[in-house]
């Protein structure tokens, strides 16, 4: 297993908060991994420093080596938690968009998932349901060969039924020398399928362990000990 | 990755301003057509006067939005939720700025000339003809007084400080915008305040030192000096007032792309 990402003593601050407090965090390959921690706890901070969206006041980041840039974006694949397509695009576009810029992106792949999906590539964004935009996002970051995929909440706000076909999208389709980061609250939707955990609160690291750990050494399920440990 | 960038911009230019362009073609064909049926009649007038006023006013709405749009594609694409995307494309913060900043003084070329052209179908007959005829006689006699091969440098050198002026313009507008990002709330009021306050602070510094430079007295003899320098090397001085224009224009350009870049290395606040 090579270690994919290093975090040291990351410290991110906003104007009067501390997001992020001297974080250390490895994330080896071959795993599918937990990000877990309540509302404000420095989840979408850390993945946005991943992802070179902000700056670290201290500490260093490196993926695959590299610190976050050019380099660094050709290998992670990332879906942040809000719309980010461009609406006025056909889902189309939007694919020629992907296939132009990363090389590691599979166009027949993403064709094969849209049209399993009955989505029409000659569909524009905007006319699309929620779900749908959302698979579609989706689709568009699993269709890469990719070294790392960072996840921010990608089942949040969608029915059950698209949890599943999100789920399953992400253990069919991520390269296996890959790991895939996803940060959630919905941990008992996504329990199953995660390899380890990363538990974060108020900034700062409080747990990293494998799932089977936890269920050894606490007998409890990642759930359980979620509550316990966030317990107001 | 420049080359892609661009050629991603030009597709959601086309999309935005191709109608409106292709509009004001129309608009100053039909306005072309309605001349051939010229009369006296009130009908006409009305229907010819109603024709220039859309004609204008399409001049007016293509020259706006080109630039709204130029202005909008910069702050939505990099600094609203489609930042998400644009900044994880694997290129650099300076490939960014250039494919915007090459697109958005391309596509402001671009609809100049089409201003100009729907202008001169608009107007095609014996009208263009003879305002074409006038230009030519302008330009002769300027090349008999100054020499031809002056007039094609002043030519030329005009130009280039026009397609200067445009990416500095540009630039600064980019640097307001980038700036204004960095505000928790209301981004656009920031970056148009600080766009404000920047071209106040420059009028008002361009005030003082002309103030302090005419408080100056200079004794008769270097007036007359200077004067007299002036006469001789008229030609050659306003080719290097150009150029000087042009350079320091340049370097403006420079200084407003460098904050856009550190801004955004440093700052980066996507909403």
């Amino acid at each position: 297993m090579s270690v994919l990402l290093r975090c040291e003593g990351i410290t991110k601050r906003y104007t009067n908060v501390v997001a992020l407090d001297n974080l250390d965090l490895t994330v080896e390959s071959g795993k599918i991994i937990g990000l877990l921690g309540p509302n404000g706890s420095g989840k979408t901070t850390l993945i946005k420093l991943i992802n070179g969206l902000l700056q670290a006041n201290s500490g260093s980041i490196t993926v695959c080596g590299n610190k976050p840039g050019v380099e660094s974006k050709k290998v992670v694949s990332y879906l942040p938690d809000n719309n980010f397509l461009n609406s006025w695009m056909t889902v189309e576009q939007i694919v020629n968009m992907f296939a132009d810029f990363y090389e590691d992106f599979r166009k027949d792949l993403a064709y094969e998932m849209l049209s399993r999906l009955a989505i029409e590539p000659t569909c524009k964004l905007k006319t699309l349901s929620k779900g749908n935009k959302e698979k579609v996002s989706l689709i568009l970051v699993m269709s890469r060969n990719a070294r790392l995929y960072v996840l921010d909440e990608p089942i949040a706000g969608v029915d059950p039924a698209t949890r599943d076909y999100i789920i399953s999208t992400i253990i069919n389709n991520y390269n296996p020398e890959a790991s895939v980061i996803i940060s959630t609250h919905l941990i008992s939707d996504i329990e199953e399928v995660l390899d380890e955990v990363i538990f974060i609160k108020q900034g700062r690291l409080v747990l990293q362990k494998s799932v089977d750990e936890i269920r050894e050494e606490n007998g409890k399920s990642v759930d359980a000990l979620f509550r316990e440990v966030f317990k107001w | 990755m420049v080359k892609k960038l661009i050629k991603h911009e030009f597709i959601a230019y086309l999309r935005s301003l191709l109608p409106i362009e292709l509009a004001l073609v129309g608009i100053a064909t039909l306005l072309r057509f309605i001349q051939i049926f010229e009369n006296d009649s009130t009908g006409y007038s009305i229907l010819f006067v109603s024709a220039v006023i859309a004609f204008v006013a399409a001049i007016i709405v293509c020259i706006v939005m080109t630039f709204i749009v130029s202005i909008q594609r910069y702050y939505k694409n990099l600094f609203k939720a489609e930042g998400y995307l644009t900044f994880t494309l694997p290129v650099t913060h300076s490939q960014h700025i250039f494919a915007k900043l090459i697109c958005a003084v391309s596509v402001t070329v671009a609809t100049l000339i089409n201003v100009f052209i729907s202008v001169c179908i608009a107007t095609a007959g014996e009208f263009t003809v003879e305002l074409f005829k006038a230009a030519g006689y302008i330009l002769n006699r300027i090349s008999e007084n100054i020499g031809a091969g002056n007039l094609t440098f002043y030519i030329i050198e005009f130009v280039i400080a026009a397609i200067v002026a445009l990416f500095t313009e540009y630039l600064l507008f980019y640097a307001c915008i980038t700036l204004g990002q960095t505000a928790k709330k209301n981004r656009v009021a920031a970056a148009v305040g600080i766009y404000f306050a920047y071209y106040y602070a420059t009028q008002i510094l361009a005030t003082i030192a002309i103030m302090i430079f005419s408080s100056i007295t200079f004794s008769h003899e270097f007036m007359m000096a200077v004067s007299d320098f002036i006469d001789k090397n008229a030609k050659q001085l306003l080719h290097a007032g150009s150029w000087l224009f042009i350079v320091l224009t340049a370097v403006m350009g420079f200084v407003y792309y460098l904050v856009s870049l550190k801004v955004m290395q440093k700052k980066l606040n996507i909403e």
